[in-house]
C-alpha cells in the first residue's frame, strides 16, 4: 500500500522559525501537539462548536514547551528595554501584566509578582549556570546588555503571567 | 443581589438537588472523596464518578486493550483448520464464499486459491476440550487455561482505519469517543497523578499501516478523557521536564505563584473553568513526578525481564509496554490501550508473521502470568485482537512456503483473559474454511458491551447527549456475552 511521503519533518531556523500558527505544516495522522493539546479539531470531520478544555497535557505544553520558554524570555528582554532606570521592577512587572492581560494589575497582583521576582532574583545571583540554562532556549539572540541573574528571574516572572488563567484563556 | 453572587446560589442549590437523589449517603461520601465539589464546583475526575457510576458491584477495575494493528492472520495463530491442508491451491468455492465483496487488491486476481497455513498447531489443556494454537505461539498456548478464545468475531468495516475506528467508538465513521475515553468519563481516575487512559504504541516488523491521534481522541466527550500518549523516546510524555536552569522547587514556588493569582480571578468572576485549571497545573505537577517513577525500571527484579523477555528492557518495544502496562494496573489507571503494528501480511505472510509473534509472544503471557501473580488478573480484563481477519485464500503468488492473506471481516478471533471473564473457555465456530461463522456471531458492539459489563456498566446507560440525541460507546446495537462471563 502506497505510503505518505512527509514523514521526515525537518524543523525550519531562523527567522522561518516565528511565522504565525496558520503556517503550521498540519499532518492529520500527527497533529501539532501544541495545537491538538488545545482541542483544534483534527480536520477529519465538521465541528460546529470546539470543546473548551482543562488538562495537565495543556499545564505542561504551556509551562515546559520550549516555544513558550523562548516566549517568556523575549517578554523578559521586552519589558527590561521598554522600561528604563535601575528601580522600575515594579513597572517592568506591571508593564508584563498589562502585555498579558490587558488590565495593570492589582497592588497585592504585583506584591505576588515582586516576591517571585525577588526570590527568584536571589537564586539565579547564586547560580549563574542556571540563569544562562534558563535563557537558552529559542534562536532569538540572547540579549547580552541585561544582568544575567535579573534576566533570569524576569523571565520566570514571564513564565507565571503567561500561564495566568486570565492571560490563556479569552472570555 | 450581585448577579454573580446570585448566579452562583442557584447553582449551589441545584447541585444540592442533584446530589440528594442519589442519597444524603452518596452526597456525604461524595463530600469525603471530593471536598472541592462542596466548597464550588468540582472540577475534573474525583475517584467516584458523578454519574453515580458503576451502576452494579464491577467485576474488573481496569481494561488493557492489546491491539494487533493490520489484522493478524487467524488462521495461522488460533483458527485451526487442519482439512484445508487438501485443498492446497484449490480455488475457494462460490458457496463459501457467496458474493461476499473483495477488496480492490484481489479483485484483479483471476483466481482465489486456497492458502491453507503452513504452521503446525498445537493442543493446549484449558477448561473444556484444550485449545489449539499454532507453534508460532508457545507461550500464549501455556495460558490457555486463563484465555477466553472467541473464534465468531465479525465486523463490517474492511480497511483499517474505518477498522479500528470502529473498535476504538463503535461506529467506522470518526468524531467519537473512543472506548478509553467512555470509561474515563464513566468512572473517573483511580489514580490522581497519572492518567486514566495511557496509549502505548509498538513498532512491528511487517507491512505497517498508520495510526492516528483520533483513536485516543475524546469525540464529543470533554477533552480531558482523551488518551495520553507516553512516547517511546525522550519524555514519556511530552512536555514533562522542566526547563534546563529549573529546579523543582523553582518550579513549585511558580505554580504557586499561578495558583494565587488564578484564585483572585476565580474571587472576580466565579467561572467554575478557573478552578479546573488549577487542578490540571496540579495534576500535570504530580504528574511530572509519577510518570518517571512509573517509567523507571529499576525496581523491576532481573527475573521480571527473564518473564517478559529481553525486549522488554528497550523502550518503545511490545515487550516494554507490556511491562508498562502491567504498572499502570498497578497503579490504578483504568484504560491502558496497547498498539503492536504490522500484522497487515498481504504478502509474505510466513515470514512476517514469524517476526510478529516473536516480538508478541512471550510478552503478552508474560503479563498475563504477571496479572495472576500479584492478584490483579480478576479484576484486569486483558482484550487481544486485530480490527478484522485475513483471507483463506492467497492473494498475490501461492506457493509451498509463500503466501499473503487479504482482509476478512466476516469472521476472525480474539482473546478475553482476566477481569471477571471465563477462564480457559472457547466461543464460537467458524466453517470449515473459515470464512463463515456458523456457531454465536460476536459483533463489536457486543465485544463492548460486555467490556462496560465487566467494569460495572450497563452499556445502554451510559450515554452523552450530543447533537440533540444520546450516544453511548455500543450505539443501538450490542449484546453482553453472559455465558462468557462469571
Amino acid at each position: 500500500m502506497p505510503v505518505s511521503n512527509t514523514r521526515v519533518f525537518k524543523r525550519d531556523t531562523g527567522d522561518k522559525l516565528y511565522r504565525r500558527g496558520m503556517y503550521t505544516f498540519w499532518k492529520r495522522s500527527a497533529p501539532p501537539p501544541q495545537m491538538a493539546n488545545f482541542d483544534a479539531p483534527t480536520r477529519e470531520y465538521c465541528v460546529a462548536l470546539r470543546s473548551v478544555t482543562n488538562t495537565p497535557v495543556q499545564a505542561l505544553t504551556l509551562v515546559n514547551d520550549e516555544t513558550y520558554l523562548e516566549i517568556a524570555r523575549v517578554l523578559a528582554a521586552r519589558v527590561w528595554s521598554e522600561v528604563q532606570g535601575d528601580e522600575a521592577i515594579d513597572e517592568r512587572l506591571g508593564r508584563m501584566f498589562r502585555l498579558a492581560t490587558g488590565r495593570s494589575p492589582e497592588t497585592d497582583e504585583l506584591e505576588v509578582l515582586r516576591s517571585s521576582y525577588e526570590f527568584a532574583l536571589e537564586r539565579y545571583r547564586e547560580a549563574p549556570e542556571d540563569a544562562q540554562a534558563l535563557l537558552s532556549y529559542g534562536e532569538i539572540e540572547r540579549d547580552m546588555e541585561i544582568d544575567l541573574a535579573e534576566y533570569a528571574a524576569l523571565t520566570i516572572v514571564a513564565n507565571i503571567v503567561l500561564n495566568l488563567d486570565e492571560t490563556v484563556t479569552r472570555e | 443581589m450581585d448577579p454573580v453572587e446570585s448566579y452562583l446560589r442557584n447553582l449551589t442549590r441545584r447541585q444540592f438537588f442533584a446530589r440528594s437523589a442519589r442519597g444524603a449517603g452518596a452526597a456525604a461520601l461524595g463530600s469525603l472523596l471530593a471536598p472541592a465539589a462542596m466548597a464550588g464546583m468540582d472540577p475534573g475526575n474525583q475517584g467516584l464518578s458523578a454519574l453515580g457510576l458503576p451502576h452494579f458491584a464491577p467485576k474488573a477495575k481496569r481494561v488493557i486493550f492489546l491491539h494487533m494493528c493490520g489484522a493478524p492472520s487467524q488462521l495461522d495463530l488460533f483458527d485451526y483448520k487442519p482439512n484445508l491442508q487438501t485443498e492446497f491451491d484449490k480455488d475457494l468455492p462460490d458457496s463459501i464464499r457467496m458474493g461476499q465483496r473483495i477488496t480492490t487488491m484481489t479483485s484483479g486476481q483471476k483466481r482465489l486459491p486456497v492458502a491453507p497455513s503452513i504452521f503446525k498447531f498445537r493442543k493446549y489443556p484449558n477448561n473444556q476440550d484444550g485449545l489449539w494454537v499454532s507453534d508460532l505461539y508457545p507461550h500464549t498456548g501455556s495460558v490457555a487455561h486463563e484465555l477466553c478464545v472467541m473464534y465468531s468475531l465479525h465486523t463490517d468495516a474492511i480497511n483499517h482505519d474505518p477498522g479500528i475506528t470502529f473498535f476504538q467508538t463503535g461506529n467506522q465513521q470518526p468524531g467519537r469517543p473512543c472506548m478509553g475515553s467512555w470509561i474515563s468519563y464513566g468512572l473517573g481516575s483511580a489514580n490522581n497523578s497519572l492518567p486514566t487512559f495511557v496509549v502505548l504504541i509498538s513498532q512491528g516488523y511487517g507491512n505497517m499501516q498508520a495510526l492516528y491521534s483520533r483513536l485516543w481522541g475524546s469525540g464529543f466527550l470533554p477533552s480531558e478523557h482523551q488518551g495520553v500518549q507516553f512516547r517511546s523516546a525522550g519524555d514519556p510524555v511530552l512536555f514533562l521536564k522542566d526547563s534546563k536552569g529549573m529546579r523543582r522547587q523553582d518550579r513549585r514556588r511558580m505554580l504557586d505563584a499561578v495558583a494565587t493569582l488564578n484564585r483572585k480571578e476565580f474571587g472576580r468572576s466565579k467561572d467554575a473553568e478557573i478552578l479546573a485549571r488549577i487542578s490540571q497545573y496540579e495534576m500535570a505537577y504530580r504528574m511530572q513526578m509519577s510518570v518517571p517513577e512509573l517509567t523507571d525500571l529499576n525496581d523491576e527484579p532481573e527475573e521480571t525481564f527473564e518473564l517478559y523477555g529481553p525486549d522488554a528492557k528497550k523502550p518503545g518495544t511490545f515487550a516494554a509496554n507490556c511491562l508498562l502496562a502491567r504498572r499502570l494496573a498497578e497503579r490504578g489507571v483504568r484504560f491502558v490501550q496497547l498498539y503492536h503494528r504490522g500484522w497487515d501480511a498481504h504478502g509474505n505472510l510466513p515470514r512476517e508473521i514469524r517476526e510478529q509473534c516473536r516480538m508478541t509472544d512471550r510478552p503478552q503471557a508474560a503479563l498475563i502470568k504477571d496479572l495472576r501473580r500479584r492478584g490483579l488478573l480478576d479484576e484486569t480484563l486483558v482484550i487481544w485482537g486485530g480490527e478484522f481477519g485475513r483471507t483463506v485464500y492467497c492473494q498475490g503468488a501461492l506457493s509451498k512456503d509463500n503466501y499473503g492473506r487479504d482482509h476478512h471481516p466476516k469472521c476472525f478471533t480474539m482473546w478475553m483473559a482476566g477481569g471477571g471473564v471465563k477462564p480457559g473457555v472457547t466461543w464460537g465456530k467458524t466453517d470449515d474454511y473459515g470464512y463463515n461463522i456458523v456457531e454465536n456471531p460476536v459483533s463489536v458492539n457486543d465485544l463492548h458491551a460486555t467490556m462496560l459489563n465487566q467494569l460495572g456498566i450497563n452499556h445502554e446507560l451510559l450515554t452523552y447527549k450530543f447533537q440533540g440525541r444520546r450516544f453511548r460507546l455500543t450505539d443501538v446495537a450490542g449484546k453482553v456475552l453472559t455465558p462468557l462471563v462469571t
